[in-house]
């Protein structure tokens, strides 16, 4: 099917496939984004509740969870991040929209690909509740994560790189970037906060390498950059390097080239390549010490631009 | 872990009142069936359930499967196969053939002429009530001109041997047929379970269908053009014949889209949303029935259509197979007409019988019906799938009271037939060779060239003694071989 070949790709499969990426790399970013912040909160008991109500604003689930909620505990926040199916962001919502995306393009698909997919919804529908408790929590999202990066593995060694690929592509980059940018956000408050909060100021440091981890970053950063976890350099890093899969920089890179590669592709490039220069000319040092909520805001204000222009321009045609 | 053993002895092997496909008096094989009673004899022990072990693990591996509609939730169900074969013989099936492309010519002259002149009514041949009374007759279709004047492009039509030995057709399946992937994937299957047997034989291939079918579709293209854009259109993945049409448009390589995936431009043309933008479609191989196609013209709430679909078939801009309409010849009654519409339209006889039918909405056959419901076969004349069927001799009294009532509520909606014993064929039910009834669905294309399939899909009655072959309802299937004699 499709793609550089005869035949044309159908709009609809091409929808379904990126957004099956998106739910993929989303159930997998939250899945360790908690498995990270339960870590923590056994390095740092006191200004526990802010740690998990930070998790609230990274899923950017503010208004909907305080609507439910008086409080950000523990539980109901890993309820709501990990087994609800109701919200929008829980992992096991994630999961079940991609498996609804998967069912419907599967001949498209690396059949072990689909397998794969309706069998790790199933086993989060039955197990969910494991990871409320803290016996059992991490293995169950060690779990979701590694088979989620099973599912991408599989789809980048089996999919030839033609149409169906290259939005799945878009999928994962244009999600990938925007939990980097909100992760940074979190790290922002810190910085703003710390001012304000002896405790969490003497512990800028960890929660710098919180953010780190949060993105499967910190080897690599430690690989990159010398001298101690500060704000200063790990916004550099997190915003501007190219190399490393989960940086905005080299997010916008994978989808210049992913879009390149698509027809009629004028309008979504044209933002896109506004936004590599956006971000390759922000000043890390000067946006920490003041202007980095607002940047972030502008930037994933962009993201959601882009991927306005990606529906419109393949997947909801004018007539 | 030891397993209990199959012993094959042929001689032993059931006899019913029914005929067999394979086995004749005595046990002894018909004549194209010797080679394969004698190799079956072989595996007897424990190697035929090997081998049904290995079918049934390629069925999973290759992912055949339907779906059922069952306590609200759809589920996509392993396809059930038989391992034994069935045995046509060449000098019947050239026969059969000839038959039923007799039949498709003659219902679609039928249908070209009930949506023009209806001669066939002025000249007395058919009753005008019983084809306008059926609600088939669709008014937006009267007075279009598909291309070589025909309507029917795919017929499934479902044929019985009774116990005379004679195959009978038993309705003909204009809408929508479905099972050919399924014919197609069983001659797989016993590639992989029995290939030392297919060497032996001369089997008639049967994986040419899907290159006919887009040639009979590429054959009623609008545009004259090399390659036609073809696509499947399907209802989706809740479909319970999904597999199908995924299967189909893999195979002719054309693109298998939902209505969604359609729309109709200002120049009455219908296009495909792609990445690449709107693409013209030529042929569309709708699997959806006739009220959900148009939004616009017939069922308004359906999801499934695409608007203004019908205006661009009425004028030519896009064909339609089956086209819209053709369901005004796929009603029990009217089938009970075919053997006249046969000698009327093409001064032919007709070269397969029909299953004789009585009418309810005639007074006299509706008492001799009513008098004789413990004997007779009662069917809805609008129903498909074998829903709402009396098979008099083993219904209770209760069920045959409620289909009286229904008869005398309706009679247009229902007829009778006697009951056609329906041949056996050995069908491997757990440990034991049984006699199981089967039927037999060939397809026949018609655009500008005609095509039978090589045999078709036997469907079989995988619960014993039953008559009922439908796979929603507990039916199989065998791989069904047309073989030189």
């Amino acid at each position: 099917m499709g793609g550089g070949g005869l035949m044309a790709m159908l709009s609809r499969v091409a929808e379904r496939l990126y957004w099956l990426a998106r739910y993929v790399e989303r159930a997998e970013n939250t899945a360790r984004l908690v498995g990270v912040n339960a870590q923590l909160l056994l390095d740092m008991p006191e200004g526990v509740d802010a740690l998990w109500a930070s998790l609230v604003e990274i899923l950017g689930a503010h208004d909907d969870f305080f609507a439910q909620h008086e409080k950000a505990t523990e539980r109901s926040v890993l309820r709501y991040a990990l087994t609800e199916e109701t919200t929008q962001v829980s992992v096991a919502s994630a999961l079940r929209m991609a498996r609804e995306n998967a069912r419907t393009v599967r001949e498209i698909l690396p059949s072990e690909a689909w397998e794969l997919i309706n069998q790790l919804q199933l086993e989060v529908q039955e197990t969910g509740e494991q990871a409320l408790a803290r016996r059992g929590r991490q293995a169950f999202l060690d779990r979701v994560v590694q088979q989620c990066q099973q599912f991408s593995g599989m789809i980048m060694t089996t999919m030839s790189r033609r149409e169906p690929f290259h939005f799945v592509n878009l999928g994962w980059s244009v999600e990938r970037a925007d939990m980097t940018s909100r992760i940074l956000d979190v790290g922002c408050t810190y910085a703003v906060g710390g001012r304000g909060n002896r405790a969490l100021l003497d512990h800028e440091g960890v929660l710098w390498m919180n953010v780190l981890l949060s993105l499967s970053a910190y080897q690599m950063y430690r690989q990159q950059v010398r001298g101690r976890v500060e704000g200063r350099s790990v916004v550099g890093f997190l915003l501007q390097d190219t190399a490393f899969p989960h940086a905005i920089a080299c997010c916008l890179d994978t989808l210049e080239a992913t879009l390149g590669a698509l027809p009629r592709n004028g309008a979504p490039l044209r933002l896109n390549r506004a936004l590599v220069k956006l971000v390759a000319g922000a000043d890390p040092s000067a946006l920490v010490a003041s202007g980095l909520h607002e940047f972030l805001d502008q930037l994933q204000g962009e993201l959601g631009r882009l991927h306005a222009l990606i529906q419109s321009t393949w997947f909801r045609l004018a007539v | 872990m030891a397993q209990a053993a199959l012993h094959i002895d042929w001689r032993t092997y059931p006899r019913t009142a029914a005929l067999d496909e394979l086995i004749g008096e005595g046990g002894r094989a018909r004549p194209p069936a010797g080679a394969l009673l004698k190799f079956l004899k072989r595996l007897e022990g424990t190697e035929l359930l090997n081998r049904r072990k290995a079918a049934e693990q390629a069925v999973r591996e290759l992912g055949i499967t339907f779906t059922v509609y069952s306590d609200g939730a759809n589920i996509d169900r392993q396809w059930p196969f038989d391992i034994i074969p069935r045995i046509l013989r060449a000098s019947e099936w050239r026969k059969v053939e000839a038959g039923l492309a007799q039949r498709l010519r003659a219902l679609n002259c039928f249908i070209d002429d009930v949506y023009h002149r209806q001669h066939i009514f002025r000249d007395r041949v058919i009753p005008a009530e019983v084809v306008m009374a059926a609600g088939n007759y669709r008014d937006a279709c009267a007075g279009v001109r598909p291309a070589h004047g025909v309507w029917a492009h795919i017929c499934g039509s479902d044929l019985v041997r009774d116990s005379d030995g004679q195959l009978y057709v038993l309705e003909d399946n204009l809408r929508v047929p479905s099972g050919v992937s399924y014919m197609i994937e069983n001659r797989r299957l016993t590639k992989r379970v029995f290939p030392e047997l297919l060497e032996a034989y001369q089997v008639t291939p049967v994986g040419e269908y899907p290159a006919q079918l887009f040639d009979t579709l590429a054959s009623i293209s609008p545009r004259r053009s090399e390659t036609p854009e073809i696509v499947v259109l399907t209802p989706g993945i809740y479909n319970s014949a999904y597999f199908e049409h995924a299967f189909l448009a893999q195979q002719m390589g054309a693109e298998l889209v939902e209505g969604g995936d359609l729309e109709v431009g200002d120049d009455d043309c219908v296009y495909m949303r792609t990445v690449r933008g709107l693409v013209r479609v030529d042929v569309i191989y709708r699997r959806v029935d006739d009220a959900f196609l148009d939004p616009e013209c017939f069922r308004k709430d359906s999801m499934l259509g695409v608007p203004g679909l019908m205006r661009a078939w009425r004028l030519g801009k896009v064909a339609i197979a089956n086209a819209p309409g053709t369901g005004v010849a796929d009603d029990k009654v009217v089938y009970a007409y075919v053997p006249d519409m046969i000698r009327y339209y093409l001064s032919e006889e007709p070269l397969l019988p029909n299953v004789p039918t009585y009418f309810c909405h005639d007074p006299t056959q509706r008492q001799h019906v009513l008098q004789n419901l413990d004997k007779l076969v009662v069917k809805p004349t609008n129903e498909s799938g074998g829903y709402g069927i009396l098979i008099g001799p083993t219904a209770s009294r209760a069920a045959r009271a409620a289909c009286a009532e229904a008869i005398r509520a309706n009679p247009r909606g229902h007829v009778a037939q006697p009951v056609v014993s329906l041949s056996t064929a050995p069908t491997l039910l757990g440990r034991e060779l049984v006699p199981c009834h089967v039927d037999l669905r060939p397809f026949c294309l018609q655009g500008a060239a005609s095509y039978v399939t090589a045999g078709g899909l036997t469907r079989v009655a995988m619960r014993r003694g039953s008559l009922v072959v439908n796979s929603s309802q507990g039916g199989g299937s065998k791989d069904t071989w047309v073989v030189a004699d």
